[in-house]
């Protein structure tokens, strides 16, 4: 998933209905973020999220979803592979349908990084394969050739 | 065993059997419910975690008053409210641990209309 294409998704997900934020990071680094704080708070927020996660992991607990409804607001903390997604939305009754279109983003995302590595190797295995090819065929040429060998007919 | 645990046990099987919620209730640093203290025991825990990840978080939002939490790990939905007709000044939680993924707005509806009971 290129990065424009990743901002377009999160983008759009803050159109569905009443989401009014979204963030996601990796451990304590922010990926993107549209969440109407400063970047100082945004950053306490990504590594807060860190801590709770750390907290689990201590415990031998993995939680995949967490939904908090508040007086002024919902937030929606999706957790997968080290990632994590939050969404902000007003209206609480749509929460389901949120967790649904963010665990599918992440799926998305985790496809794309897939594909992508599978491209780098296969290129690099393709790239590794000719020059193999081609290391073989300039050993070849620089052998000596001996003028006494018989010559052997190609049939 | 005594006859309570007994019948505390036999609600529990149900209840997994069953994949029913199973309810409990908080307050003042104590928490109660049908299914054994084991399984309350693992509620209250849930709920101080919850309850602590809510604050950490709603401080950096500006959210202060939380209203519930739910969380879905492996196969799970553990989750509470805070009964809205409680003293403020001595609050009272209901909530639920379920052994399957139930919707939010059902699990959170089913500990409403407990609380409502």
């Amino acid at each position: 998933m290129s990065p424009e294409t990743l901002i377009s998704t999160l983008g759009s997900m803050r159109q569905a209905g009443s989401v009014f934020g979204v963030m996601f990071s990796e451990g304590r680094d922010e990926i993107f973020s549209d969440l109407a704080y400063t970047p100082e708070r945004i950053a306490e927020m990504v590594n807060v999220i860190d801590d709770i996660v750390a907290y689990f992991e201590g415990e031998g607990r993995s939680p995949e979803i967490l939904s908090f409804c508040y007086d002024g607001g919902n937030l929606l903390l999706v957790l997968a592979r080290g990632y994590r997604l939050v969404v902000l939305h007003h209206n609480a009754d749509e929460v389901d349908f949120i967790s649904s279109a963010a665990g599918a983003f992440l799926k998305d995302y985790f496809t794309g990084q897939a594909v992508t590595e599978w491209s780098k190797n296969k290129g690099a295995g393709a790239h590794a394969k000719k020059a193999a090819s081609s290391a073989r065929a300039i050993n070849a040429r620089q052998q000596p050739v001996d003028p006494t060998a018989p010559i052997t007919p190609v049939r | 065993m005594s006859e309570e645990e007994k019948s505390d046990n036999e609600m529990l099987t149900e209840a997994l059997e069953n994949g029913r919620i199973r309810f409990f209730q908080a307050s003042r640093g104590s928490a109660s419910g049908k299914t054994g203290h084991e399984d309350t025991a693992l509620f209250a825990d849930n709920l101080m975690t919850l309850q602590e990840c809510a604050i950490l978080l709603g401080e950096k939002l500006g959210m202060h008053a939380v209203a519930s939490t739910t969380v879905y790990e492996k196969s799970e939905t553990i989750g509470f409210c805070f009964d809205p007709n409680s003293n403020p000044q001595n609050p009272r939680v209901a909530g639920g641990i379920v052994n399957r993924r139930m919707p939010f707005r059902e699990f959170n509806r089913s500990i409403r209309d407990f609380i409502d009971r």
